[in-house]
């Protein structure tokens, strides 16, 4: 059955997904977009409180209806500077195994569609470490779009976190 | 009574497979079907089979019966005729009333009338005689129908229950495929006869002793001890799979009187409590089971969970409420509005106090519920690593929230196992120590200061401090020096180091790579609390501390340096204004004394920013709490209040984070954190 399938499949899959839908925001200088599939809900700043203890790239926690939730820094995670609070600063609330998560973008620019045709898989030169979690790079009218996989930079980030509560509990003993 | 939640389960299932079976019997009528029958069968087996359990012999009787007839349906040696449906139902009817007796704990029916009929239904089916050959042969191993007496022995029976003769009935279950059943069942006599006076067997000693003897053995007895001694050495005989020791009361006996003759008229009593119970017992008269829906109701998990988080929204919706109504009631221009208000608060306060109350306790299970596994699991692990061990589980059944009963369940199987595999001994190494060859492990519980304690204790080798800390060094998890500096007690804390594991090699029984760093941080996940106090060569014991109920405490708040957190107020001791002259330094660092104990005063601050001495004494307040087991006094900038909060979950990238137990929202809709200050320095 399987191999049957499989070459329909794909067939479908390229018709369908031959444009993408991404939330496309501003870190910096450079744009960056993530897929509108990840994205739950954007919201506008809000008070968020630091958690003490928290590895350096999480900003802290938010209220979102009730729910605690975690609020990671972009520019932090990315090695950018420390940058201070405009009004155009948006949280984006993605999924990550059942479990929402934020993260801080200077702004959110637009939702875009682009052609798959216009994303090439990223240069390891440009990539470099961060290569896991950039999809590629799509050329948008002169301009281009890092393609960020969400679930990757906070499996990462998870990662680098149980590393950090495990050398700390490991240096106080 | 012990057996009370197993009692509701069987009322709950007998309830049930009562609506069913009457359905099926409805169905029946209409159109006749194996499948219907065979379900009706089915369900009067499981009835038996919890009426067995928890020792209610009439019951046992009165749907044993049944199930014959309904075996010889079933089989086609017996017809099913309107006869035979009319004593389904009496029998239905008689269950039900039967089971609304128990529940209510009012006098339950006599089993005479019904077993009369099924008696006189039986005897009057023309294949009953061949019913019986085919039942011997196909569903009862037994030689003997165990539940039927002989009318001598119920007579015997009869006389001594008169004269006020406590007698119990041990029934023994053997091995159906087990070879020389009857050896085996006159071994079970033999024995018991010397530790009680047997009254009479079903099987007899006669019948046993010509292999005449199934699966099953009925001992009636008499003894000091009330037959345990008796059900001890019957539980030692080979084949032998279940003893159950309940107390004779004679209420089967109608049958065997009935047996001698089936319209004796020494049942006239019985009689008469039936028919008042069946109306009268008419043979077609229409029956209508009264309904009862009040008893229990299933619901789904994640149901419950929905109405927690609302009920937490509630919670937090009523603090705000009579916050804004005090506000209200301090402005003369809106004050009579605020008092209308605070007392709607008030009466909201109360309501939904009752409500939260009401939705913890839904989402109570007892403890029990998840150990009766541990004694097999002991016995085949013991037995696997060629050690003789008895476990034992002894004081209260304390009830927990399902989510903390979820958290432990593996922690404890990890303990248990370390207790099997590290702790106790092998026989020869006990003995050489003078200690007796069976070690002991104990699970006990209990409550206290509104907290549940499991312990489990064993009596073993015990865990030597400098082992600890060798393995420790090995594993790079410390070096030489810091290990140098611990205390003993220090020492045992490294067993909950991630990465590691005291087992020389990983064997079958622990070390399957999960150690007690995950056993800590699961208990920690629910607000719980695990220590292992040992001693070389007498033993250790593991104390997990967990909360009642999960997802709502009161904590006290307070602020420091700009930002507010909470501590739940189970940890906390006391709260004192701190005034520049009582901090005393002790060794240069700063204290305070109250009522005599000293406590080391730290910055909560410099805590979380793990510089515990940053502002050396210069706070307003001291939380006076504990970590571990020493005193430690928090300088903190504000106090805010206590509050009831809701302990929501950080998320997998703040989970594991020390010194922080989760996350809670402010009445005014910030997120706080909630600190753990048992762990935070």
């Amino acid at each position: 059955m399987s191999t049957n399938h499989n070459p329909n499949d794909d067939t479908a899959r390229r018709e369908t997904s031959h444009e993408r839908q991404i939330v496309a925001f501003c870190l910096g200088r450079e744009t960056y977009g993530v897929d509108i599939q990840k994205v739950r809900e954007i919201i506008p700043m809000q008070k968020i409180v630091p958690v003490p203890r928290a590895p350096d790239f999480v900003e802290g926690i938010i209220n979102l209806r009730g729910k605690v939730i975690a609020v990671l820094d972009l520019r932090k995670h990315f090695g950018f500077e420390k940058k201070e609070p405009t009004p155009e600063q948006r949280i984006v609330l993605t999924e990550s195994d059942g479990e929402s998560i934020g993260v801080i973008v200077d702004s959110v620019s637009s939702v875009l569609r682009i052609s798959e045709d216009s994303i090439e898989p990223p240069a390891s030169v440009i990539a470099g470490d961060e290569i896991d979690y950039i999809q590629g790079i799509a050329k948008v009218d002169d301009s281009l779009i890092v393609l960020l996989d969400l679930t990757r930079i906070i499996s990462d980030a998870e990662r680098r976190t149980l590393k950090q509560v495990d050398l700390a509990s490991a240096l106080a003993k | 009574m012990e057996y009370t939640e197993d009692l509701n389960i069987f009322l709950e299932e007998v309830d049930e497979l009562l609506t069913n079976t009457e359905q099926n019997l409805v169905a029946l009528e209409k159109s006749p079907s194996e499948g219907l029958i065979q379900e009706i069968f089915r369900a009067m087996h499981t009835i038996k089979g919890g009426a067995a359990t928890l020792g209610f012999q009439d019951c046992v009787e009165v749907t044993h019966a049944m199930e014959n007839i309904l075996d010889e349906i079933r089989s086609g040696t017996r017809e099913l005729t309107t006869e035979i449906t009319d004593l389904l139902l009496l029998v239905l009817d008689w269950l039900s009333a039967w089971t609304n007796a128990l529940e209510t704990g009012s006098e339950k029916p006599s089993a005479g009338k019904v077993m009369a009929r099924i008696q006189s239904v039986q005897a009057s089916g023309d294949g009953a005689a061949e019913g019986q050959v085919k039942r011997g042969a196909q569903a009862e191993p037994s030689g003997k129908d165990p539940s039927v007496l002989d009318p001598a022995l119920a007579k015997q029976l009869i006389e001594r229950l008169d004269q006020g003769m406590p007698i119990h009935k041990l029934s023994v279950k053997f091995n159906p495929e087990a070879d020389l059943l009857s050896v085996r069942c006159f071994q079970v006599l033999v024995l018991v006869g010397e530790e009680a006076e047997i009254i009479g067997s079903v099987p007899s000693m006669e019948d046993v002793e010509s292999d005449e003897a199934g699966a099953e053995l009925d001992i009636y007895l008499t003894s000091d001890d009330g037959g345990v001694s008796a059900k001890q050495v019957a539980e030692s005989v080979q084949d032998v799979v279940q003893v159950s020791l309940v107390p004779f009361d004679g209420s089967g006996l109608a049958q065997g009187k009935t047996q001698e003759s089936p319209a004796d008229e020494g049942l006239g009593e019985d009689n008469g409590r039936a028919g008042g119970e069946d109306g009268g017992g008419g043979d077609t008269e229409l029956m209508i089971r009264k309904t009862n829906l009040g008893r229990t109701v299933r619901v789904n998990v994640e149901l419950l969970d929905l109405l927690l988080n609302l009920v937490g929204e509630l919670v937090i919706d009523r603090t705000r409420l009579s916050q804004i109504a005090s506000r209200m009631q301090a402005d003369e221009a809106t004050a009579v509005v605020g008092n209308e208000l605070a007392a709607l608060s008030a009466r909201f306060q109360r309501t939904s106090q009752e409500l939260q109350e009401g939705i913890m306790k839904a989402r109570l299970l007892p403890l029990r519920s998840i150990l009766t596994k541990f004694p097999r699991m002991i016995r085949d692990l013991s037995s696997r690593c060629g050690k003789q061990i008895d476990f034992e589980i002894t004081g209260e059944q304390p009830e927990l929230d399902r989510t903390v009963l979820e958290a432990i369940d593996d922690p404890l199987i990890h303990i248990l196992r370390n207790a099997v595999d590290h702790g106790i001994e092998l026989p020869e190494e006990r003995k050489a120590v003078g200690k007796p060859e069976r070690g002991k492990i104990t699970l006990s519980a209990w409550y206290q200061d509104n907290q549940v304690f499991i312990q489990v204790r064993d009596d073993g080798r015990g865990i030597d401090p400098e082992k600890i800390k060798q393995t420790a060094i090995d594993k790079g998890i410390i070096t030489r020096e810091a290990a140098a500096r611990l205390s003993d007690r220090e020492a045992l804390e490294l067993i909950f180091a991630p990465g590691f594991s005291t087992a020389k090699q990983a064997t079958e029984v622990s070390g399957r790579g999960v150690g007690m760093d995950v056993v800590r941080t699961n208990l920690e996940r629910i607000n719980g609390h695990i220590e292992v106090r040992s001693e070389a060569g007498v033993g250790t014991a593991v104390i997990l501390r967990l909360p009642l109920t999960l997802a709502i405490v009161r904590a006290l708040l307070v602020e420091c340096s700009g930002i507010t957190y909470a501590i739940p107020t189970s940890s906390v001791e006391e709260v004192l204004a701190v005034r520049p002259e009582d901090v005393k330094t002790v060794k240069g660092k700063a204290a305070l004394t109250v009522r005599g104990s000293v406590f080391p005063l730290v910055s909560l601050e410099g805590c979380l920013k793990d510089d515990p001495w940053m502002r050396n004494g210069n706070f307003r307040y001291a939380v006076l709490t504990r970590t571990h087991d020493e005193p430690l006094a928090l300088g903190v900038d504000g106090l805010i209040g206590e509050e009831e909060i809701v302990v929501k979950e950080l998320g997998r990238i703040l989970s594991r984070l020390k010194g922080i137990g989760g996350a809670t929202i402010l009445p005014q809709g910030d997120p706080a954190v909630i600190l753990d200050t048992t762990n935070l320095v």
